[in-house]
Parts: structure tokens; sequence; C-alpha cells
């Protein structure tokens, strides 16, 4: 393989770049403590009483009161808690699974074949990037209602798996691009095929935008809320933000507490995912660091 | 199977060609196609059924009177003529959108450029710092985020206070029309996690020998960020810049969740997608729905054609050397 | 191993192709056979939080132990995504078979077929008893001649007020149903509140904001809001008074500014104590007093006429799907939410007043909230007028856009004059 882990050399212990490297952690954790007092206050805003929340500008509560995580684990008519997380992660890895596989094989053809009709099929690509989605939904959900769908989990599963998120297949086609070519030519020449230069050659090297596509993957499928409303009936299938929502009712309550409590709660998998796939997306590009 | 033989086959016509960097297509003819549409059948059956089959669909709409419940009625180009030359409320909504792209696009992508840069690092913490960058995009245009950015630039609250010690006073901007918006820019470019991400993780496909030998050419910092990382980084620069242009002028969630559903203060944040959904669901009104929509596929279209065009002029591609 | 890789590829895409084309060639919509012993499923949209949810689940609970062939399978949303949900459904063709419905949209379901005629499943010995109605709500769920819904509770308007805060500003709250205060002397009352709290607590939020002033407004002058056949029923004179009138309110200080409205979530600013009163559906005292952290008062609607102006509003309407292939069945489940007293005893007044008097009276009262809405209705009876004709298609998002001309106006961007120009130029641009 002609590909090379990059030796980083350790930045030298000299005096001068460890105060450049403290002005440095300076800097950073300053810039985001102005970007994470939003977050911050979400946090704390979930265990202040329920009278302050919205009125009071306060970070800290004036007592602390868990009662709004009490009643968001306590569920929604009879559905457990722990069910729409259940929820939520199923249709999160799902989603990631499918676009990971069915991007990555459109945006390899886009980027490295040529064949007739290419153009106007990746300006159709990107085009399905521009549309408005909320105009789609209902001839998409005539088309489930026929087959029968709704109500699964399918209408929310089945485009991830048909590379319908052309936002990822444009993502790859770009960092497929900007692959050396040399490597695959050596490969055909070697007499590989392209699903071998695909899978052996492309895709290692492609690893930082499969993971960058599993993590916005994951965090959209779980923060999504219009596409589970409209195609889920049954509660004991909605996801989280489907269950948020039902705490703050225009019409009979507003429970903030509750809502910001399980908002807290529903972050956290989002959280540790991100964190956990991030740390790959470094180690994943410094093993395939390339020599141009 | 069939894919499999017929690329065994190109193979030996491929080593007959002794010039390595010629279009392999060419050589490959037929062969190369097949591979080709192999490699997209999930994405043609995807595009096919889910978007292109519905497109047409809300083409077809577009000119028709259509209310959901009763067969559309065929009514020529009256939707569009209504939406450019007598709807009051599609000028408004079109202003106010086309400021929302002007001036939330290029501060988010600099916000997003700036951090990934200051964080593509080998420091010690650079994994908490990552992660902790992208904790305010965990959080999306959900009720929590509405209700901390009600207070955060509501009169009085921590924003009014900070800006006002500089002698700035814009009072709150939620409630002032004429600043509205521009809460709404700033709840966007706070989350520029999703740009930042793609910009680090092409970063780190930077070689690092084109620094060092920038580097033993004598370059300093700039002359090597303007030299090797802008045209290295083009190609996400430009699909950063196209995908937040058109979520730009897409954007619905926040508006709908800030406002309450209204567009307000006064219509300052009313944007063309919440027309486009109050049209749609509230009014039942999907022909003219959908002719607005497919204004906004053109417009849009037109510019990221013209971004497209003018890309062969700074997008630099490795793969894809002349 | 240089096969395998394309195979299973290969594989994968065909894998998908057939799956997707079963999945479509099996048209023809899921069947709705009926299950083993001849039991029924019907499908059931409603919207409320996880409270009401319980409440209602309770409810459904009860009648399929009284109608063993008989199973509900509910789903529910908050109520500003419900809308969506429901419409998506019904113009994919798959309308729930019972759903509930908000008085603003029967005129738009019920003229285009979506919801079953119930006229045929009303009467004596038929599956629903609607004779129980509560007088004022007999015509509510009709549209033109045909029934397409029935009332599932009543509520009315009110004035919420924080007394102790008025009492502190010396101000005199209205008093009583057959005494009621002049606007003008109200807002005397209102700008004693403003001044003695410092504009921290405006006396009332401005309720020309929002189509319930307005509509209160009209009605006390002996317009409506619609008429039978879905027009506007007042003119551009009626409005210019009645914006020329709150403006001037609102530059005295005795109404808060739109700027208050905007700044509190999710809209109601007294819930965050930033206005003392407002005008409100009774039913909702109970919770803006619990976000406030202070109780409100139910008062007396100020009016300059011998109308109230309140009438019985359906807080929530059943209806059936005219698709439907069980529409008796759910004709029985209709008259079952509306007529049986154990469902009214199981809801209090979670969704409002019980619609019928074979309810009336079965919920015991121990929730001091509960106890005032009823002292509420109670007083306010006698006055209450039938409930008007439904809002026009499109009428819901004229609300909305009433919103947007009021906030110009009292933003001081637009002149009354411009601002009732607007509204009446959209208003025939929504209604044609």
């Amino acid at each position: 393989m002609t590909t090379t882990p990059v030796q980083i050399p350790a930045p030298a212990a000299a005096p001068r770049a460890r105060s450049r490297s403290l002005a440095w952690h300076v800097g950073a954790v300053a810039l985001l403590l102005v970007l994470l007092y939003p977050v911050l206050w979400v946090f704390t805003a979930s265990v202040k009483p329920a009278d302050e929340i919205i009125s009071s500008f306060d970070l800290l509560p004036s007592k602390v009161s868990w009662s709004g995580f009490g009643t968001a684990l306590d569920g929604i008519a009879e559905v457990p808690a722990w069910r729409f997380f259940t929820n939520s992660l199923i249709l999160s890895l799902g989603s990631v699974v499918g676009n990971v596989l069915s991007c990555s094989i459109a945006a390899y053809a886009f980027a490295r074949l040529r064949f007739r009709g290419r153009g106007p099929m990746f300006a159709i690509m990107i085009g399905t990037i521009l549309l408005p989605t909320h105009l789609l939904l209902i001839p998409q959900y005539t088309m489930f209602q026929k087959a029968g769908l709704v109500d699964t989990y399918v209408p929310l599963l089945l485009g991830k798996f048909l590379a319908t998120d052309a936002f990822f297949v444009f993502l790859m086609v770009q960092f497929v691009r900007n692959l050396p070519r040399s490597l695959d030519e050596a490969a055909l020449i070697d007499g590989c095929g392209h699903f071998r230069i695909f899978g052996h050659i492309v895709l290692p090297l492609l690893r930082p935008a499969l993971i960058t596509t599993a993590i916005f993957t994951f965090i959209w499928s779980w923060n999504d809320f219009f596409a589970p409303l409209i195609y889920l009936q049954s509660p004991e299938k909605y996801p989280l933000p489907l269950a948020l929502r039902l705490f703050v009712d225009s019409t009979s309550s507003q429970d903030y507490g509750a809502m910001l409590g399980m908002s807290v709660l529903s972050l956290l998998p989002v959280i540790a995912f991100f964190v956990a796939f991030q740390r790959l997306l470094i180690e994943g590009a410094a093993t395939s660091g390339l020599k141009g | 199977m069939a894919s499999t033989t017929t690329t065994d086959a190109a193979i030996p016509r491929a080593r007959r060609g002794d010039a390595p960097s010629a279009e392999p297509a060419k050589r490959r003819g037929r062969a190369g196609d097949r591979s080709a549409y192999v490699f997209l059948t999930p994405w043609m059956i995807g595009a096919a059924l889910l978007t292109i089959a519905p497109m047409l669909f809300s083409l077809y709409m577009s000119f028709t009177d259509y209310n959901l419940f009763d067969a559309p009625r065929w009514i020529g180009l009256d939707n569009y003529r209504r939406l450019l030359f007598d709807d009051p409320e599609v000028r408004d909504t079109v202003g106010v959108t086309l400021l929302y792209v002007v001036v939330a696009t290029p501060l988010k992508l600099a916000a997003a450029l700036g951090v990934a840069l200051l964080l593509n690092t080998r420091r010690k913490g650079r994994n908490f710092y990552r992660a902790a960058f992208y904790m305010p995009s965990l959080i999306g245009a959900s009720v929590g985020a509405a209700i901390v950015w009600r207070l955060l630039f509501s009169t009085g609250s921590v924003v009014d206070g900070f800006l006002g010690a500089f002698g700035v006073h814009t009072g709150g901007w939620i409630s002032d029309p004429d600043w509205s918006l521009m809460s709404l820019v700033a709840l966007s470019v706070w989350q520029f996690g999703a740009p930042m991400v793609i910009f680090l993780a092409a970063l780190q496909q930077i070689p690092r020998d084109l620094y060092e030998a920038a580097e033993i050419d004598g370059a300093g910092p700039w002359r090597r960020f303007v030299s090797v990382t802008v045209p290295m980084l083009s190609p996400v620069i430009f699909f950063n810049l196209v995908l937040e242009m058109v979520h730009a002028f897409q954007m619905f969630n926040s508006a709908f969740v800030l406002s309450n559903g209204t567009g307000g203060p006064a219509g300052s944040t009313h944007v063309y997608s919440m027309y486009l959904y109050e049209l749609g669901f509230n009014d039942f009104r999907m022909g003219y729905a959908a002719a607005l929509t497919w204004v906004l596929l053109l417009v849009v279209g037109v510019i990221t054609a013209v971004l497209f065009k003018t890309s062969g002029r700074w997008v630099h591609y490795a793969g894809e050397e002349k | 191993m240089g096969k395998e890789a394309p195979s299973r590829r290969t594989a994968l895409s065909a894998l998908l192709a057939a799956g997707l084309g079963t999945a479509l060639t099996a048209c023809g919509g899921p069947s709705r056979s009926v299950g083993a012993g001849g039991t029924v499923t019907l499908r059931y949209f409603f919207w409320g939080d996880s409270g009401r949810a319980e409440l209602i689940n309770k409810c459904i609970a009860v009648f399929e132990k009284a109608n063993p062939k008989i199973r509900v399978k509910s789903s529910f949303a908050a109520f500003d995504s419900f809308w969506p949900k429901l419409s998506t459904a019904a113009a994919g063709g798959n309308p729930p078979d019972v759903m509930h419905i908000d008085y603003a949209w029967i005129r738009t379901l019920g003229e285009h077929g979506v919801l079953a005629d119930l006229g045929d499943h009303t009467g004596p010995g038929k599956e629903i008893d609607a004779s129980t109605l509560v007088s004022s709500l007999r015509t509510a769920g009709m549209v033109e001649d045909r029934r397409v819904a029935l009332p599932l509770s009543h509520n009315s308007v009110s004035l919420q007020y924080d007394a102790k805060v008025w009492a502190d500003a010396g101000a005199r709250p209205p008093s009583a149903a057959d005494a009621p205060m002049g606007w003008d002397t109200f807002m005397e009352q209102a700008l004693k509140v403003t001044r003695h709290t410092g504009r921290k607590q405006f006396g009332m939020d401005n309720p020309g904001q929002n189509y319930l002033g307005v509509e209160l407004w009209m009605r006390q002058q002996g317009k409506q809001m619609w008429t039978e056949k879905g027009e506007l029923g007042f003119s551009r004179d009626d409005m210019s008074r009645y914006f020329g009138q709150v403006d001037g309110w609102r530059r005295e200080g005795a109404l808060a500014g739109p700027d208050v409205v905007l700044e509190s979530l999710p809209g109601f600013p007294i819930s965050t104590r930033r206005v003392a009163s407002n005008l409100e559906w009774d039913n909702q005292a109970g919770g803006r007093s619990a976000m406030r952290g202070s109780k409100l008062s139910l008062g007396f609607v100020p009016t300059d006429t011998a109308r109230s102006g309140i009438y019985a509003k359906p807080g929530m309407l059943l209806s059936a799907a005219a698709k439907s292939p069980y529409i008796s069945e759910a004709a029985r489940f209709i008259d079952f939410m509306i007529n049986d007293r154990r469902v009214a005893k199981i809801l209090g007044t979670n969704i409002g007043m019980p619609p019928t008097t074979s309810q009336e009276g079965a919920a015991e009262v121990t929730d001091p909230a509960v106890r005032q809405v009823q002292a509420y209705e109670k007083a306010v009876a006698a006055t209450l007028a039938p409930t008007p004709p439904p809002p026009a298609d499109g009428g819901a998002s004229l609300n909305v856009y009433l919103q947007r001309v009021a906030e110009k106006l009292f933003y001081e961007r637009v002149s009354v004059d411009h601002a009732v120009d607007l509204f009446f130029d959209q208003a025939k641009v929504v209604l044609a």
C-alpha cells in the first residue's frame, strides 16, 4: 500500500511554545464560555422551580427542584420514558447504517466513474438538496400509505438506504474527488475492479467523511420531529422529540420543567455519540494521512 | 455477477492502454457505464420514487387549484401570476429571506472555519474542545433552544446588558422588528457545528508535507493559509457555501419555533418557507404553495448553478489535477 | 476475494430494489379487515399533553369494557403539531376513524367531504343522542345543514386578572355579570396598575393582538367574526374603530405593547408576570396561574353595550371520517364520549365544561381551579349566546395574519387605516 502514517513531531517543550499553548487554551476556554452559556442555561433551568424557568434571566436556580426529571421519567400515558429512548436509538442507528452505506456507494460513482447521463444525474442529485421537504410530504405520505407502511419505521428509514440524503452524497463526492487518483489507477492496473477499488482503497480513505456522515445522521435523526410526527401513530413507537413536545401543549399544560428535564436527558446520548465518534474522526484522519 | 465479468473483461483492455493518466472511462466504454449504474442503483430508486415523482406531482399541482381533498383543477399560470404580481406577502417574505441568506451564510461559514482552524491542533484536550464547540449544534431548533434564545435576546437580558456596557443600546432583539431577524442569524451562527466538523475533517486530509514545503520556501502562517489551506480546503468551502446558502433559503424551524409560528414581530421573521407551510397546511392551498415551491427551487437552482459554473476557477480537487 | 466484494454489493442493491418493489406493488391500501370474533378497531386521533392522554386512555378502557367488539387505538400530538399530522393523513386518504377537531377547521374539513355527516347516526334509536346537548351548543358542529361534528366540551371567554396586583394598585376589577364595566372605565383601572408597578406589569395584555379580542368586541357591537356563508361579519369601519380604540389605550399605557407578548414564552405575558390581566378562555386559568406563580381570578368581560359578547365555544369537537368503514362504531364511541357520565367524571374540566346535560354535574370537583371555572360558567350562563358560525376556509391563517397586522400597528409601522386595508386585502386573497 502506498499510504504511510504521517509521523507528527511532538511539539518542542520550549518555554515559548508553552506560553503560546497557554494563550491558546485561555482563548479557547473564553470563547467556549460565551458559546456554552445558553447550553449551560438549559441544564440549570431543568432544575429550576416551574415558575422560574420562563421568567428568570438568572443562570442559577433559586432552589434546586428535580420534579421536572421526575415527570419526564414517568413517561407519557402508559408509555415508559425508556421506550422513547429506545425508539430514537433504533431510528438514529438505522439511519446511520443506511446513509453510510448508500451514500458512499453513490458518491463513488459520481466522483470517480465516467458514464452516460452523469452530468444530468449529478444535477438531479444536487437538485434534490434544494427541495423544501415539507411539500414533498403529502405525495410521499400517500405512497407509503398505499403500501400500508404508515405507522412503521419504513418511511423514516427507507430513504436513508436509498441515498436520498443528497447532502451526504455531495459531501462524500467532494471528499472522494480530493483523493489522489494515482491510488485507484494503480489498483486498476493491478487488476482490481471498481468494487475492489471502492471497498479496499476509497472506503478506508474516506473514513473522515464516513464518520462525519455517521455523526450528522445520528444527530439529525435524533432531533427529527416532523417526519415521525406525520408517519407514526402508535404512541409506543414515538421517538423522543415527539414525546418532548407533549409536555408543552399550548391548549392543556406547559410543563417546561418536564420538557427541559426530558431535553437534558435526550441530549446525553447524542453527546456521548458525538464524543465517541469525533475521537474516531481524528484518529481515522491521522492514520489515513497520505503522501501526496 | 454480470458486473464482475464485465469489470474483469475491462482490465486487459486497460492494461493495453499505455497512458495511465488518461481518462479510464474512455478506454473502458460501456463496461464503465455498467458498474456505475450498479453503484447508483439504490440512489436511482430512491431519487425516482421519493423525490422525483413527488416533485413532478408538485409541479403539476402548481398549475392547479388544489385543496388536498378535492380533485386538482387546472388553472394554467394563475398561481404564478398571482405570486409574482398580486401577493404582498410574497414580496415581504422574499425580502426577509434574502436578508437572512445574505447575512447568515457568510457569518456562519466564517465562524465555522475560524473555529475549525483554531481546533486543528495537536494540543492536549483537543477532543474535549471539539466536542464542547459542537455542543450548541446538538440542541437544534428545539423548544429548549427557543426558550433560551428568547431569554437571551429579551430586554434586560445578558446580551442586552453586555452590549449596553459597550454603549450599544438595542433593547431586546426578539421583540424589535428591526433586530429580530438578527437574533435568528445569531442562532444559526451559534450552531456552526456542522460546517465546522466538515472543515475539520478536510483540514485533516491536507498532507503535512505541503505545509513543510511551504515553510521551507519561507512562507509565514498567513501565506501558508492562503496558498496551502485555502486551495486544499476549497472543495469543502464550496460544499459548505452551497449547503449553508440552500439551508438559509429554506430556513423554517427556528423562525417558526421562536415566533410561536407567527413570523413576528410584525412579520419581520416571516420567511418564505413559513409562508409556504402556512399556505399548504393551514389554508390547504396546495396548488399555490407548490407554485411558490417551484419559484424558490428555480431561484436557488440558478444561484447554485452559477456557483458551480464559477467554482472551476477557485475550487481545486487534488484527485483531478489537470 | 476479488469476486466476492462486487457480488455482495450487487446483492445489496438487488435486495433493496426487490424490497421496494414488493412494498409498492402490494398497493391497494392497508387492509382494514375485521379481526377475529368480529372485533373492529377504531383509529382515534386527539391532541393534548401527557396528562390529557392518560385521562382519555382511561375513558377508552371504560368504553372497550362496555363494547367488547370495538377496540380503540389512539394517537396524539401537541396541539400545534396535531394539524399537519391530521391534514396529511386526511390528504393521503387515511384519516382516522374518529378525531378531535378544532372549531376553526370544521368548515374546511366538513365542506370537502373529509368528515362524515353524522346526521344519519343521530336521533332517537340511532347511535348518537344529541338531544342532551346544552342549549347554547345545539348548532355547534353543523356546517350548513350537515352535522359534521359533535362538541366534546365548551368554554367561554373570561377576564383573567391577578386580584392582588389590582388591589395593591387601588384598581377596581369588573364586578358582576349583570352590571359590567365599560371599556373606558376598565382601561382607567388598568392604567392604575401600570402606573403602580412602574410598567413592570401592564394593566392588560392588548386584546387587539388576536382574534379573541376582535371577535368579542365585534359581537358586543352586534356584529360577528364570520357569517353563515363564511364571509367576514364586520366592515372596515368597525375594524378601524376597534383598532383606533385599543391603540389609544396602548399609547396611554393601560395595554401592554407588542414587545411584551413577544418576550414572553409561549406568548402569554400573564404567565411571565408582565401583565396583570388578559382575555382568555376560562379553562386556561389554572395552567396560567401555575406558571405565573400566583392565583388568577376570573372576572366578567367589560362591554359598552347590553351584549357581553361571550358565547359557548366548543373547545374540541369529535368527528368521524367520511371514508371510515366503521362509521356506526365511530358514532357509538362519540356518543359515549359526549353522554357517558363516567367520561365526565374522568375528564373533569381538562377539555372544558361537559357538552351535555347528561354529563353535567358528574365530576366531583375538588380542584379549586376547576371549581373556579364552574362558578364562572354558572354566573355567565344567562348571558351566553349560542355558538356562532364556524370560521371560513382559510380562517385559521387569517387569524395569524390579523396578529401580524396588529403588530405592525402597535409597533407604529403603519397607521390604523393602513392596517385595516392590509387586513382586508389579505382577507380577499385568503378567502377567494
